[in-house]
């Protein structure tokens, strides 16, 4: 759950404090027709409020520890950390798909011998659809010596790739041997299956599943992002597990990702310099089928479409029923 | 086509500068025309893309080149990585406040993150620069080395 900022937190204490006197002077008989029978519906509101307000205080009480303990341990790793900022320009698909993205407590282990990025992103998804929504999410980047093709493992359950409204069209979908579908549902461009399986040798797959299972796991470019809900590694020694968690990944990531090459992709006039026209072209790395795997709208985001036409064509059709079609026949 | 030989002949006449900054910027045009007649090394590039990101319909590059030739495929990673990781904060308010020719790379106090990109040692030379048409290309780049200090100035294709 993300931090209830101050200023919600004010409101809401307001809110309470005049609700629960209204009630007062509702049982007391102080305003005339608002009597002890109505009172108990403000009583009963600021009784919500009331909970929510003590719920959100210990959430941002116990977000302050774990925050205390996150930053505390980034510096003593001497890692460099932001507290919050505009997202970076990151290719990983909560970075490239939100709109007024925002990250928080951000750890930079980049330079680091297993580097990473890790911290907490909030952005607005699916503004172009009927169902946007405001979300928060654990990430942590991982760069890959090389490019790849876009690879999503969404994980079991309601992941935050699915929470952001981000689905995948069904005949990208791959089924992988073993267990590791009943952790994962991979997707890959289509065309790309080859590559995906390539990528994913079983023993990437068992080291996956033993760091990642539950989060959702996302390949794309010279990256691999791993989200999860936020707060996840917001306890003492969460920078530990992951610097142990990168070091086991990154020895598989590498070793499957370095010699990867995509014949689809334009080739190098030479095997080491690159003109700005190459470098334009995405020469040398991944075809253009493979860098970015398609999403479409969720199932939620496309029954509120449905259910919002059929509300509007129901709502047309009554007022042309009603109103005009009796008028023509006069 | 124009060629980067083109330009830097166009550059070495007065009326080169005063075309690609525009009419209203007949001083910078002018100091720009200096520098880049006495600078110890000189030339126009074609830049490469780093990054590219869009806020509210104006697009904003995050541009590279290099001085003493094409770079190399591992450069052009790391370059690009560094590019993509910063905030979209940075990237618009440098775009419109970084130094530009005759002004030193990195000189601007508050707006340097994106020009600190820059690998100075191989004459490879980061900046920003802000398109309020997204389908304007800004292929070249105009740079200088006098003493210690780079500058640049890139180069808007309809200006060519």
């Amino acid at each position: 759950m993300g931090r209830v900022s101050g200023g919600a937190i004010a409101f809401a204490l307001i809110a309470t404090i005049v609700l629960a006197a209204l009630s007062v002077a509702g049982y007391s008989g102080v305003i005339r027709g608002f009597g002890p029978e109505l009172a108990i519906f403000p009583a009963i509101l600021a009784a919500v409020m009331l909970a929510g307000l003590i719920v959100s205080i210990v959430l941002n009480l116990r977000g302050s520890k774990g925050r205390d303990a996150w930053f505390s341990d980034a510096v003593a790793q001497g890692f460099a950390f932001r507290k919050q900022g505009s997202a970076p320009g990151l290719p990983g698909l909560l970075f490239r798909t939100g709109e007024k993205t925002e990250v928080f407590d951000v750890v930079d282990a980049l330079d680091s011998p297993t580097p990473f990025l890790a911290g907490t992103i909030t952005g607005t998804y699916g503004s172009d659809t009927s169902l946007p929504r405001r979300i928060a999410a654990s990430f942590i980047g991982l760069p890959l010596p090389q490019a790849v093709p876009n690879i999503v493992l969404l994980g079991s359950g309601i992941g935050m790739l699915t929470l952001a409204g981000v689905a995948m069209a069904g005949r990208q979908r791959l089924s992988l041997e073993g267990d590791f579908d009943r952790s994962f549902t991979l997707y890959c461009p289509a065309g790309y299956e080859r590559d995906a399986l390539y990528i994913f040798a079983p023993d990437l797959m068992q080291r996956l599943i033993e760091t990642t299972a539950g989060c959702d796991v996302e390949l794309v470019d010279d990256w691999m992002f791993v989200y999860s809900s936020p707060g996840r590694y917001r306890d003492e020694g969460a920078i530990g597990r992951i610097m142990a968690t990168t070091a086991l990944v990154q020895q598989k990531t590498h070793r499957q990702t370095r010699s990867y090459a995509d014949d689809r992709a334009v080739p190098l006039a030479s095997p080491r310099i690159v003109s700005p026209e190459e470098h334009a072209a995405g020469a040398g790395a991944v075809g253009a089928g493979g860098r970015r795997i398609r999403t479409r709208a969720s199932a939620a985001q496309r029954l509120v479409t449905v259910l919002s036409s059929v509300v509007v064509a129901g709502a047309l059709a009554y007022y042309f029923f009603t109103e005009i079609l009796p008028t023509l026949g006069r | 086509m124009t060629t980067t030989d083109e330009l830097v002949q166009r550059l070495s006449d007065p009326a080169g500068f005063k075309k690609i900054i525009g009419f209203l910027g007949g001083k910078r045009a002018k100091a720009s025309h200096e520098l880049f007649t006495t600078a110890d090394e000189k030339g126009v590039a074609r830049s490469y893309t780093l990054d590219q990101r869009e806020h509210e319909g104006t697009g904003y590059y995050i541009k590279a080149i290099g001085t003493r030739g094409d770079l190399t495929a591992e450069q052009l990673a790391e370059l690009t990585r560094a590019a993509k990781l910063l905030p979209l904060g940075t990237v618009r308010y440098e775009g419109m406040m970084a130094a530009t020719m005759p002004e030193p790379l990195g000189s601007s106090d508050d707006a340097h993150d994106i020009h600190d990109l820059s690998r100075l040692a191989d004459g490879i030379l980061v900046y920003p620069v802000t398109v309020l048409n997204k389908k304007r290309e800004v292929t070249f780049a105009a740079w200088t080395h006098k003493g210690d200090e780079w500058s640049v100035y890139p180069i808007e294709d309809n200006k060519l």
